[in-house]
Parts: structure tokens; sequence; C-alpha cells
């Protein structure tokens, strides 16, 4: 089970109390699809995609980063038991969506840049390297169901 | 050879003229010496690597975080020939410093974060894209001695 000290609980929480989960998730989404274009692939009926500003204004990206977040919503409540709580969707993503788990990664470092560009000098080394832990612990639960 | 448009040569040339190498070098390796601790067995000499304190603090740490990151000059000014231009830098990592190609990674990633912190929302989607192209390139052509 994944341990955590007291500075990374209070630093997770206080990182995702501060963000807004309407814009956040999108941004990190939209710059997914802008820095690694293949993933565009599993977005096929968001309708225009074709530059990035088409897509940073995309409604469809924006609804949809929002569900991320709130599915990470759920890792920052269960801190304890991250790979339980995230079964359902792993297999969600593994057996419907069909996503390759090699993308999760790719969107938690857009995520990391998100939260890097807002909080500017408070994102600390030691603030990154919990941030990191935490998003590989998601990262290592959502893989969970494909084998 | 890898083509660079003139939107991503402007942009290159732009952010690199915004960076301090004397502030984000030593922040930069500070960060991968912190975030991903085993990377400390390179730097054995260094002396204190031991708490997140003492390596924010380690004057050999901001030393070699400036040469590190005063190299990557050579890349921008010849972006055309970033394989050759570092061929004699990958020999080195290779056959002298031993260092694992996987760790150049590491630092690129340490860099983007240090540099989406200082450029906050300026950091933009195109630019990130830019900038984790520029990255590739360098560390494919610092691996390219490997094998």
């Amino acid at each position: 089970m994944v341990e955590w000290t007291e500075f990374e609980r209070s630093t997770i929480q206080s990182i995702f109390s501060k963000l807004d989960y309407d814009v956040a998730g999108g941004k990190a989404l939209a710059r997914c699809l802008v820095v690694y274009p293949w993933t565009q692939r599993y977005f096929g009926n968001f309708g225009n995609l074709y530059n990035a500003a088409a897509i940073m204004g995309n409604p469809k990206v924006a609804a949809h980063g929002k569900v991320v977040l709130q599915g990470l919503d759920k890792a920052v409540k269960n801190m304890d038991n991250i790979k339980a709580a995230y079964k359902e969707l792993s297999v969600l993503h593994s057996e419907k969506l069909n996503v390759d788990p090699d993308n999760f990664k790719l969107l938690a470092d857009c995520l990391t840049i998100v939260v890097a560009a807002q909080m500017g000098a408070a994102f600390t080394a030691q603030v990154q390297a919990a941030f990191q832990k935490f998003l590989a612990v998601v990262v290592s639960s959502l893989c969970r169901q494909y084998y | 050879m890898v083509e660079w448009s003139d939107n991503e040569r402007a942009i290159i040339a732009d952010v690199w003229s915004k960076i301090d190498v004397g502030e984000i070098g030593p922040q930069t390796l500070a960060r991968v010496l912190i975030v991903y601790p085993w990377t400390r067995r390179y730097f054995g000499a260094f002396g204190e690597l031991s708490s997140v304190a003492v390596v924010l603090a380690n004057r050999k740490v901001a030393t070699h975080g400036r040469v590190v990151l005063n190299a990557l000059d050579v890349a921008v000014r010849d972006l055309d020939n970033i394989k050759s231009a570092y061929s004699h830098l990958s020999s080195l990592h290779r056959y002298q410093l031993h260092v694992d190609p996987a760790n150049f990674r590491l630092l690129a990633d340490c860099l983007t974060i240090v540099i989406a912190t200082k450029f906050g929302a300026a950091f933009s989607s195109d630019v990130q894209s830019t900038w984790h192209k520029f990255m590739a390139v360098v560390i494919a052509a610092l691996g390219s001695r490997y094998f």
C-alpha cells in the first residue's frame, strides 16, 4: 500500500482545493491533444481539433476535461486506497474505451504543467515530488485492470 | 533531419532568451535530485544530498546546474545540427560519465516544469509543444552515441 507523509497529503489536498475544476481539466486535456496529437484519435466525435486554437476553444474538450478532473477528485478523496477506488475506471478505460495506458502518463504530465504554470514559484521541488508521486499512483491504478 | 518551422524557431529563441541560466540551471538539477532521488548516485562527489534542504543549498549542485543548462545554448544556436553538435557530449555521457540515457528525459521534464512555473500562462500549449519537440531532439542527440 502506498504510504503518504503528512506533507504529501496536505500538499495534494491544497493543490486540488485551489484548482478550478471547470477549467484546469479542460486545459490539461487540450494540451494533451495539442502536444501529443495522436491522442486526438480517441476523440473523433469532438468536432474541430484541427489546430491548437480550435482545440483550446473546443467546448467538448473543456467539458470532457472537467469529467476527467472530477475522476481525479476521487483519488484525492481516497488517497489511502486509490487502487480500489479506481477499479471501475480502470476497467472502463481498458475494456470499453480501449485507451492505450501510455496515454495516462501523457495527461498526467500535461496536468503537472498546468498546475506548475498556475502555481509559479509555489510549485517547489518538494511540491513537484509530492504531486508526481500522486499522479504516478493514479496512473498505476488506472493501469491495474489491463492485465 | 529535423525540420523546424519559422514559428518553432522563433518560440525556442524567445523562450531561451528569457531563461536566466544562473537561476534556472541550479533549480532544474536540484529538482531532478529531489524528485528522482536515484539520480544522486551520479553525484557522489557533491557532498551532502541527503535531504531537500541540503540539495537546494548545495553549491556544487548549483554550479553543475549552470554547466548543464549552458550546454543547451549550443543546441539553441544550431537547431539544424543538434545531433552533430552534441556528438562529443553524447560520447562523454556514454563512455566517461556512464549516464543511463533515461535520465536525460527526467532532466528535460524538470526543465520544462521550471519554465512553466516561471512563464505561467505564457507557457501556452503551442509553446509547450515546441519546447517538448526541442527537448526530444536534444535527448535523442545526447543518446545518439550510445548504440
